[in-house]
């Protein structure tokens, strides 16, 4: 068919247009983030109009908090190690079928476990401790999420709601001992300040940006390549088609305990680097709430390392920006949260709605 | 000293029956959404965008009945827009209602924010004035127990057999539950799905929110970020505790109200338990009711399973 025959072909039926402009964007992952993205920032702005804050300086100062120094910058990349791990440690989950809500707990953990070695005689070793403050943080991570797991298999409670409410007891416990064992003499419930030898050095002189970093990037690496081994290959099994595997004869119990310690541990790791590489001591709020944005970025990321990591960084943009807007003009510290839930409906509704407006529209051209 | 130990006992079972009010409301309403096939994750987002919402309206109007419907209506919102992904959408059940929770928790806080700015003192509203009845509130014990409540407390448990004859006596609960467990048979019988869900998963939203209300109307008088505190999902544990049956449902609300309520005395009389530890009962009991109860039946077939027409 020459060109111009295309065009008298398709200018004389609107619907055959439509649904050829529609089968173009078919692939609706592309498109339909950037149009939730942006009517998330609409609804934010109408938010933020109405309680009669001026929009476009809100919106700016929130690019410039980002991207606008190199210190805000610094500390974008800083986020996008924490939302990363975290973001990672949901989506293996996810990607299995194990919802694991508890990443917030889980990481509180792990900031434990760092923080234990970094004020043990183990932290004093130079080389050793980091490493060490790395592995305890993945063990302290991965054996929290390991409750669930056993309540799941042993006593078939269902583990999102096991996941959610092991976080409040994970943050108490943090509280417990803030406030007895382990704290640091002084007003203030904190722990004491870990060695130096366990701090994991600036790589980015001028920034807070630690090389944690490397840590999330060999995560996501790790991630990518743990669905071609062979139990990366089971535990997907499993949540694919959890009667397929067992029929193929795979050990369902393993899968679910590799599949919530892996995700516990990447967790712990966020929430260890926030001690070794940024606090230097453990806080009841080290964390301000990473690990229920993770639940987002895992959905939005389709549990795709790749996926998760561009999630992360543009999140991590929007909390650093959010946290510049709050600063200077005042505007509410839940703007983040609320955008990033907002961007996450409208990917819901927008994916499918798109693919449903197409079936249908390609049904009604036959 | 007989007579204080009866008195602290007489105080943990009256404050146990408030703290059971806020679950109960959301505990019955998502067993309403879940009779019709609907898992709705969301319900902690849902009530605090009640807690919220009942907060303002009750703050601008003084009338505590315009708080109850704006929170009614604010977290039936959010249970419509789950019921688009749900129902309309077909969006994964779980991924909705998650977005569901974390959309209402950034929202009610944002818009809590945006109100009222930072203030040094937190705006507030008088608490909802108890209802006491001549002659039977004076009574002994039965008195405080049962005569000496705010209004939601009775409206929650008249609720119950409400909800309850509702669902097994009503035409309209008959049609919520063959949609839930049998949608195409449903369908075939003429019964309108999608419409059914809708109604049960915003009936739900709404009690969900005036669960929300209850914590910034009659237990605090502020709003506060996260006031709920994981109430909502403690009552979808009681859900599944309670067998998708209202009386259960609140024997459940009941155990963990009293929970609640004991672990608060025993901080207030002083023990060498760390109260963080008290703290965590609430959250611990459901977790450890669930892994005692091994077998659970009575799950609606068709929960958190989307309905489409025609489709096998």
């Amino acid at each position: 068919m020459t060109v111009p025959d295309a065009i008298s072909d398709t200018r004389g039926n609107s619907r055959a247009r439509i649904s050829e402009a529609l089968t173009r964007f078919r692939d609706v992952k592309f498109f339909v983030p950037f149009a939730s993205g942006s009517l998330a920032f609409v609804v934010g702005a109408i938010l933020l109009g109405s309680a009669g804050i001026d929009v476009g300086d809100a919106y700016a100062t929130m690019f410039r908090g980002a991207f606008g120094s190199v210190f805000g910058f610094g500390d974008v990349m800083l986020k996008t190690i924490s939302l990363l791990l975290a973001g990672l440690a949901v989506s293996v989950a996810f990607r299995c079928r194990q919802w694991n809500i508890g990443a917030e707990g889980q990481l509180y953990m792990g900031a434990l476990g760092g923080t234990l070695v970094g004020i043990s005689l183990l932290g004093a070793v130079p080389g050793i401790a980091i490493l060490a403050a790395i592995v305890v943080s993945f063990i302290f991570g991965a054996l929290f999420a390991l409750v669930p797991a056993v309540l799941k298999v042993k006593f078939g409670v269902n583990e999102v709601i096991s996941t959610v409410l092991l976080n409040f007891v994970a943050l108490l416990f943090i509280s417990f001992l803030l406030h007895g064992p382990i704290k640091a003499p002084g007003f203030n419930p904190y722990s004491p300040e870990i060695s130096e030898e366990s701090q994991m050095p600036i790589i980015f002189p001028g920034t807070r940006l630690h090389g944690g970093i490397f840590i999330a990037v060999l995560a996501t690496v790790g991630v990518y390549y743990l669905w071609k081994t062979k139990i990366g290959f089971e535990i997907r099994t499993v949540g694919a088609n959890i009667d397929a595997a067992r029929y193929a004869g795979m050990n369902i119990t393993k899968s679910v305990f590799v599949t919530l310690g892996i995700s516990g541990g990447l967790a712990g790791i966020a929430g260890g680097l926030l001690v070794i590489g940024v606090q230097h001591l453990l806080i009841e709020g080290i964390s301000p709430g990473y690990g229920f944005v993770a639940v987002i970025i895992a959905l939005l990321g389709r549990q795709h390392p790749i996926g998760v990591a561009i999630v992360a960084f543009f999140f991590a943009a929007l909390m650093t920006g959010s946290e510049t807007m709050n600063r200077s003009l005042g505007v509410p510290a839940a703007f983040a949260m609320t955008l990033q839930a907002l961007i996450l409906v409208f990917v819901l509704v927008g994916g499918l709605f798109a693919v449903w407006l197409s079936r249908r529209n390609r049904g009604g051209a036959r | 000293m007989a007579g204080e130990t009866e008195a602290v006992i007489l105080g943990i079972i009256v404050s146990g029956i408030r703290f059971s009010v806020p679950i109960l409301f959301a505990g019955l309403g998502e067993k309403i959404a879940e009779r019709s096939g609907i898992l709705n994750l969301g319900i902690e987002g849902m009530m605090l965008m009640g807690a919220f919402a009942g907060f303002m309206g009750t703050f601008i109007t003084g009338n505590y009945v315009v708080g109850i419907v704006m929170a009614m209506a604010a977290s039936a919102a959010l249970a419509a827009l789950k019921g688009f992904m749900s129902i309309t959408i077909r969006t994964n059940q779980l991924a909705a209602g998650l977005a569901i929770w974390l959309l209402g928790t950034g929202l009610a806080a944002l818009l809590y924010r945006l109100a009222f700015g930072v203030q040094t003192i937190a705006p507030s509203v008088e608490l909802m004035p108890k209802i006491t009845i001549a002659g039977l509130s004076d009574l002994p014990v039965i008195g405080p127990i049962l005569f000496n409540h705010d209004p939601l407390v009775y409206i929650a448990f008249l609720l119950v057999p409400v909800t309850h004859y509702f669902i097994f006596k009503t035409s309209l609960g008959l049609k919520i539950r063959t949609v839930g467990e049998n949608p195409k048979q449903a369908d075939a019988l003429g019964v309108n799905i999608y419409k059914i869900r809708y109604l049960a998963v915003i009936l739900g939203g709404a009690l969900a929110g005036v669960g929300g209300a209850y914590f910034s109307l009659v237990q605090t008088g502020y709003f506060l970020e996260n006031v709920t505190g994981g109430v909502g999902w403690v009552a979808l544990a009681l859900v599944i505790f309670g067998r998708w049956k209202a009386y259960w449902i609140t024997a459940g609300a009941f155990i963990f109200g009293m929970v609640d309520a004991f672990q608060l005395g025993l901080q207030a009389t002083g023990t060498d338990v760390p109260y963080q530890f008290l703290l965590m009962l609430p959250y611990l009991i459901p977790i450890a009711i669930l892994a005692g109860m091994h077998k659970r039946r009575g799950a609606p077939a068709a929960l958190a399973i989307p309905y489409k027409r025609g489709e096998r």
